[in-house]
Order: C-alpha cells, then sequence, then structure tokens
C-alpha cells in the first residue's frame, strides 16, 4: 500500500509499505478518503516529538469504533 | 454569528448574553489569541473547551484567568461520548440535517500529498479542508 510517511521535518514523501497485520482485537481499515488534520501541520514543522515514520492522522486515529 | 474583523468579539458577547458571558466557549485553532478570548467570553463556572492543537509556549493571563478566582474549568476532551458521539454525528450528517461539504475547498490523490500539505499548511486560495483519496 502506498503511504505518505513523515521523515523529517519539513518533509512527508510517499513510500511503499506492506499492509499492516493485525491481531483479534484490531480492525483494519481501508481509507477511502482522509484529510489533513491541523496537528499534521504542527507534526510536520517539527513541533512536537513525533518520532518520524510514526505519523498518524489524527482523522484516522480519532474515531473509536 | 459574530465577524470578528467588524466587531470587538468578546464586548460582542458580552453584550449579546447581557454581560454575563457564555457557558461553554470552545478553542478550535490553537493560538494563544483565541485562548484568551475564550477565557474573557465565559461565566464564572463556565467551560472552556479546548480542541486546538498548540505550539511553543501557551501562557495563562492572571485578568483572563481572574486570578485563579473565576472558577472555571479547562478541558482538552476531543472525543467525549466515543462511539454513541460518532454515531449520532454520522445520523445527523446522513439524514441531511448538516451538510458538511461546503468545509471541503480541495481534492487531491494520495499522489499529490506533498502538494496537499503545501496548500493546507499555508492557507492558500481560501482552504478549508482537503479530501485526500486514493
Amino acid at each position: 500500500m502506498k503511504a505518505a510517511v513523515f521523515v523529517e521535518p519539513g518533509k512527508i514523501e510517499l513510500q511503499e509499505r506492506p499492509i499492516p497485520t493485525i491481531g483479534p482485537t484490531d480492525a483494519l481499515l481501508r481509507v477511502t478518503t482522509t484529510t489533513i488534520c491541523g496537528t499534521d501541520v504542527h507534526i510536520l514543522k517539527g513541533e512536537y516529538p513525533v518520532a518520524p515514520r510514526a505519523q498518524r492522522s489524527r482523522a484516522c486515529s480519532a474515531p473509536r469504533l | 454569528m459574530i465577524d470578528h474583523t467588524a466587531e470587538d468579539p468578546v464586548a460582542a458577547i458580552m453584550r449579546l448574553t447581557g454581560g454575563r458571558g457564555v457557558d461553554v466557549a470552545i478553542e478550535a485553532l490553537g493560538t494563544q489569541d483565541t485562548f484568551e478570548l475564550c477565557l474573557k467570553v465565559l461565566r464564572p463556572g463556565g467551560v472552556l473547551s479546548s480542541l486546538g492543537v498548540y505550539a511553543g509556549k501557551l501562557t495563562m493571563p492572571l485578568e483572563a484567568f481572574h486570578a485563579g478566582l473565576g472558577d472555571i474549568s479547562i478541558v482538552s476532551t476531543l472525543c467525549a461520548g466515543g462511539k454513541e458521539r460518532m454515531r449520532r454525528l454520522m445520523s445527523v450528517v446522513g439524514s441531511g440535517g448538516v451538510d458538511l461539504r461546503p468545509l471541503v475547498t480541495h481534492r487531491f490523490k494520495l499522489d499529490q500529498i506533498e502538494e496537499a500539505y503545501d496548500l493546507f499548511s499555508h492557507q492558500r486560495d481560501g482552504v478549508l479542508k482537503v479530501a485526500i483519496t486514493p
């Protein structure tokens, strides 16, 4: 699958990643539409101590299903 | 609705509430200015609901904080209500109770993600929200 990856502050790039394997209490979602959250912009600017390659969009992480 | 470019929002809200202030002020931008404005329009005992994500330093002005005597609550809960809240929200959207489509001002493919970030982070071209599709 394609993934937009936070490489380092100021740099995001599209990479090919394996589809994640999940456990019995997880859900694997196919994203049909998402957005860029203001938080993502803060992360891109390096304003939060987010580890490179670990970015999650709030648009995906917020809903608790 | 108050246009903050046309009038002082604090004065307008105080006028509209008869000098009382509002029960709940929602901060959605994550800036010092909007955080302070929310404090200033709260009634004593009111709730500041902070949804915004801040960067750098957020300071608490004594005046707006009523020096600690304002009896206010500051909460940063983002998804209170969890699954049930989401179900109700989707129900409102699905039934046409609210049309959120005008919020999506730009569309990009995932391949254009860098372009999308550039537009959104610089708030160009009247962007509100971008939709990213595979």
